[in-house]
């Protein structure tokens, strides 16, 4: 395998041998030191493979032996790149080839980002780009190592980023903090404050001064514990410390919200008209374009992003814009079903903002039904833990 | 004449190979005889021979030192030579020394 290859490499000549004394020829010729190989006898003709070299030797050896020898074949790079020496054109097109793929793969095209959970891939890109760090930019140009603590400066939730080009890919890895525990580190001071208006209904101090009783009302950003103490019972001087508590609130919550009994339902129809177009940049090309004949249509543009393997992807996108047509039909839903549908949705929404351990303790729903809508209304009473800790910012006074 | 050379090859105790036995060579080093390798019926493969006597694809004959090496077989091929060892691929039937 490995041999073959190298002496096409190094090319080789098929030799065919006719004559009387072949045997003889083939003598002299290893005692020459010419080696040869794949050796076949055909038709009262020998056919031998040999190198260019040992091909130019084969000729004194030829007369001693009276043979007459050709060349058969002639095979490899050698008699290839001959071949070619005159065409300088495809020479400068293989040239000029290498030198765009090699200029086209030292720009960086796209940019990704690994491993984000919180943080949306967006944004990071959108960072970066603000730094200059973006698709089309040389990839010499930009400094991986500054990038990173730039992110990292940026986002306190990132602990630690890798950045580095794989082909024309610039892989931005993440990695970020498990999201920051609620209770507090004993030493930082803080206090806790009110998450919402709340009727106080049960608080327990583990550390702090208690600021309100049980029964107080309380707004939204009160004061509930706080982390400056007195030294003492007789002395005046504070000291902070991280106020950490426990302290249930009633609550409660509104939510509105509203549907339409009439609601429209898109009956698809096979009908496509499509459009390709070529993105080449930010620029669109469009190279096909059917015409629209119907009226309501949905699009559909799907992008397809060339690329040389994986590693390389280049600044070519292919996309395909489908429009799909539907008939609108009306639906009247009955007010009942709209009903219910509309109150899930509420509920939904209030399960993501209620605290975890929440205990809803009344709930009221109005509707109101004006035309084709339905309001509603959704009123709730719950009990639960209304604080929060916040950091003391006259730390530094101390 | 033809006795004679017949004696000449069976006579080969020499002193060279007395040497060798003493010394624990390998003999082919010294006296130039041909080491012959076989891979099943597959692939033979001749280490000091002397020249090609002839060469077809049914039989090949070389010239040794212990003689004359026949090969018969078929679609045999020289797969690579130089002036020392010859590499002969193909369906091999027999080798026989013919003196």
């Amino acid at each position: 395998m490995f041999l073959t290859l190298w002496n096409y490499l190094r090319g080789y000549v098929i030799v065919e041998v006719s004559g009387f004394s072949m045997e003889r020829f083939i003598n002299l010729a290893l005692n020459n030191g010419i080696y040869l190989w794949d050796m076949q006898k055909k038709d009262n003709k020998i056919y031998f493979k040999t190198s260019i070299k040992d091909f130019k030797r084969l000729k004194p050896c030829a007369k001693k032996a009276r043979c007459r020898f050709k060349a058969h074949v002639k095979r490899g790079v050698p008699f290839i790149a001959h071949k070619y020496k005159r065409r300088k054109m495809l020479t400068l097109g293989i040239g000029i080839f290498i030198i765009m793929i090699w200029l086209l793969s030292s720009f960086v095209w796209l940019v990704e980002v690994e491993g984000n959970e919180q943080i949306s891939s967006m944004d990071i890109i959108h960072t970066l780009e603000e730094k200059g760090y973006a698709t089309g930019k040389l990839k010499s140009r930009l400094k991986l190592r500054e990038a990173e603590s730039y992110l990292i400066n940026k986002y306190p939730e990132i602990i630690w980023t890798g950045i580095k080009f794989e082909g024309t890919r610039l892989l931005v890895q993440i990695a970020e903090t498990v999201p920051k525990p609620k209770m507090q580190d004993d030493n930082t001071p803080c206090d806790i404050i009110a998450k919402r208006d709340a009727l106080v209904t049960y608080i327990a101090t583990y550390k702090g001064m208690p600021m309100v009783r049980k029964g107080d009302i309380v707004k939204k950003g009160d004061i509930l514990v706080s982390g400056q103490m007195p030294l003492g019972p007789d002395d005046p001087n504070i000291y902070y410390t991280g106020a950490k508590a426990r302290v249930n609130g009633r609550t409660s919550y509104s939510i509105k919200g509203h549907t339409s009994l009439q609601q429209l339902k898109k009956n698809y129809t096979d009908n496509i008209s499509r459009k390709y177009s070529l993105k080449v940049f930010n620029q669109q090309l469009t190279f096909f374009n059917q015409k629209i004949t119907f009226e309501q249509y949905d699009k559909v543009i799907t992008n397809n992003r060339l690329s040389v393997t994986k590693l390389f992807p280049l600044p070519f996108a292919l996309e395909t814009e489908e429009r799909l047509e539907y008939m609108p039909t009306i639906i009247e839903k009955s007010e009942e079903d709209a009903k219910d549908s509309l109150l899930s949705t509420l509920w939904e929404n209030l399960n993501g903002k209620l605290a975890e351990d929440a205990i809803v303790l009344k709930k009221d729903v109005f509707f109101k039904k004006t035309g084709n809508a339905i309001y509603a209304t959704l009123n709730v009473i719950v009990e639960e833990d209304i604080g929060y800790p916040i950091a003391l910012q006259s730390e530094g006074e101390n | 004449m033809k006795g004679k050379r017949r004696n000449s090859y069976l006579k080969k105790v020499s002193l060279k190979e007395q040497l060798t036995e003493a010394l624990d060579i390998p003999k082919e080093v010294i006296t130039n005889l041909p080491v012959i390798t076989l891979t099943g019926n597959q692939e033979i493969v001749i280490e000091n021979f002397n020249s090609l006597i002839e060469y077809t694809a049914q039989k090949i004959r070389l010239h040794t030192k212990s003689g004359i090496l026949v090969i018969d077989g078929i679609e045999l091929e020289a797969k690579n030579m130089t002036a020392e060892k010859i590499c002969i691929k193909g369906h091999i039937i027999q080798i026989a020394f013919v003196v």
